[in-house]
């Protein structure tokens, strides 16, 4: 099937391409970005709390074995 | 009809109602309205008139004489509607084990279960302008210490907007009927200022009435309603007692003791280290649905059995929304750990957490008469409000259980405030956060017998036939939901009661 050109002079074809990337790939790509970035604190299903100043930290962060990861 | 004490007819005062309420705020309206409804014969008497008015109001100065308090003279309304006149309008029922009787806890438990007001809370909906409650509590995954529970607001604005638009105000919403009631008289600007007895069949015979000009009237009835609030119906109490040898619910000498508020305060902060909340833990969909302002506040709340494993009160603890910002050296508070944290890589958002809990029942908490007299000769409030070690270690052993949530779910980390970091926080001298909810609560509290009380399970007066109380002074304890849902129901259980008497 041929398609008519727009007035931008893209293809059909390529002006959906276009809007599916902005409406699905540029949030995916900026999401998983995100995600990469921020990473939770280990878990820990059993903790031992500890206060550092006002803080109620885990013993293992107050210990330093517990850095951010 | 509405109609003025000072020029109302002669035969409106001398007529024998079959229920006399005093008290035209949200208590006394909806026991007026209903027991109306259903055919009664109601006088309705408000000390204030349709508006708010500093001649009014004087009647409530009164002295603080334990931890600091708000001015009692403006802290409630008295005029028609009372303090809905100026309430924020959240909204909570009590969770049913507020009603449990604790062996820990001196004083505590109520002589009835939460299924004696239960039914009437669709109709206290209604009647607040609320939506459903359902489902109040939910588990909080990575807990079996702390659930999720809602408040809802009686405001004509979704959910998620706090304070955004107007409470239901009974200065105005009912005007209308009761303008034009048959069954009900509502007479203002009429002061309560005593009671005829008739000790010797324990009856409470007749209201004496004053206005402000001068005038004077007996009221009677069958039945009286004491709906004054939780400082005034205590006040009146205290006084009348004086009068009548502990008749009135003072046997045991309880009235005015045991006097709560809900403390408010900010309790803490916490931070979370994810940047989208993307895993399936329902704590972290929790949080997304607060950041996405889908819900006002995340509140938490402790279990029953957390309570009583760890010795606590029941608790409000407001996750308030999450904020893209560093924590600042004061928040950091000195921790190594938490310095070496770096804003937009290891954390993403902090935020505050604010609470409001229940008050242990202390017979040192009180309100008391002080030697100063009002207008009408009656002598005014002291209120001697105070904690104990038990009503701070609640909200730092919910905050506690908040951090260890946190770890376990490895979403972030909690801080609790420096009050609470003292050894001894009761023997503060000045909480200069601490502030309470406006909520009267005790003084006449619902008990078997008057060594523990002054009202019993129907809300009458020990050793008054004829007598009740309707309002917050009547809660043994109070849980940590604001009182207006439970006054509601309660009025609606005490008007049905009184249609059957």
């Amino acid at each position: 099937m041929t398609l008519r050109k727009g007035a931008a002079g893209l293809s059909r074809r390529r002006v959906i391409l276009a809007a599916l990337g902005a409406v699905v790939v540029l949030p995916a790509a900026r999401f998983a970005w995100l995600w990469s970035r921020g990473e939770r604190m280990t878990p820990n299903p059993d903790p031992d709390i500890a206060m550092q100043g006002p803080w109620i930290l885990d013993r293992a962060d107050v210990e330093g074995e517990g850095e951010a990861q | 009809m509405i109609l003025d004490f000072a020029t109302a007819p002669e035969e409106t005062l001398s007529t024998r109602y079959d229920v006399c309420v005093a008290g035209a705020g949200p208590a006394g309206q909806v026991i007026a309205r209903r027991l109306a409804e259903a055919g009664k014969r109601v006088l309705l008497l408000e000390g204030g008139g349709l508006e708010v008015s500093e001649e009014s109001q004087e009647l409530y100065e009164g002295d603080v004489l334990g931890m600091p308090y708000f001015d009692l003279a403006w802290s409630r309304l008295r005029y028609f509607g009372g303090a809905t006149n100026h309430w924020g309008g959240r909204c909570r029922p009590l969770d049913s084990y507020d009603f449990d009787r604790r062996d820990d806890i001196p004083l505590s438990g109520w002589p009835i279960t939460a299924d004696a007001i239960e039914p009437y809370l669709l109709e206290t909906c209604d009647i607040l302008g609320l939506g459903p409650f359902e489902p109040r509590l939910r588990a909080v995954e990575g807990s079996d210490t702390l659930t999720e529970s809602l408040f809802r607001w009686s405001l004509e604005a979704p959910f998620a907007q706090l304070f955004d638009g107007s409470p239901v105000r009974f200065e105005s919403v009912w005007r209308d009927w009761f303008e034009d009631a048959e069954g009900a008289t509502v007479l203002i600007n009429a002061n309560l200022t005593g009671v005829r007895l008739d000790p010797d069949r324990g009856l409470l015979r007749a209201l004496e009435v004053q206005g402000y000009q001068g005038r004077r009237a007996e009221v009677t009835a069958d039945s009286f309603v004491l709906a004054m609030g939780g400082l005034e119906n205590v006040r009146f109490l205290l006084n009348q007692n004086r009068r009548h040898d502990d008749r009135l619910g003072n046997q045991g000498g309880m009235v005015g003791l045991c006097w709560m508020e809900h403390p408010h305060i900010d309790i803490g902060k916490y931070i979370i280290t994810e940047r989208v909340f993307t895993h399936l833990h329902t704590f972290a969909l929790m949080l997304d649905s607060l950041h996405r302002r889908q819900k006002a506040e995340m509140m938490l709340s402790p279990t029953p059995e957390f309570m009583r494993q760890a010795g606590i009160m029941n608790c409000g603890l407001r996750m308030r929304r999450p904020e893209r910002r560093a924590l600042s050296e004061d928040e950091i508070g000195g921790s190594e750990f938490m310095s070496r944290l770096v804003y937009d890589e290891d954390y993403f958002y902090c935020g505050n957490l604010y609470g409001a809990w229940e008050q242990a029942p202390n017979p040192e908490s009180k309100l008391v008469l002080i030697d100063d007299v009002d207008r009408f000769g009656g002598r005014r409030a002291g209120l001697d409000w105070r904690l104990q070690d038990i009503d701070l270690r609640t909200p730092r052993a919910c905050v506690e259980e908040l951090g260890r949530m946190l770890i376990r779910t490895g979403l972030g980390r909690a801080r609790v405030h420096d009050w609470m970091l003292e050894p001894t926080p009761t023997e503060i001298d000045d909480f200069p956060d601490l502030v309470g909810g406006k909520h009267h609560m005790g003084g006449a509290r619902m008990s078997e017998t008057p060594a523990t009380g002054v009202v019993d399970a129907d809300c009458r007066i020990h050793g008054i036939e004829n007598a009740y109380v309707a309002g917050s002074a009547i809660y043994p304890t109070a849980g940590h939901a604001n009182p207006t849902v439970t006054i509601v129901q309660f009025a609606l259980r005490l008007a049905d009661h009184l249609k059957t008497v």
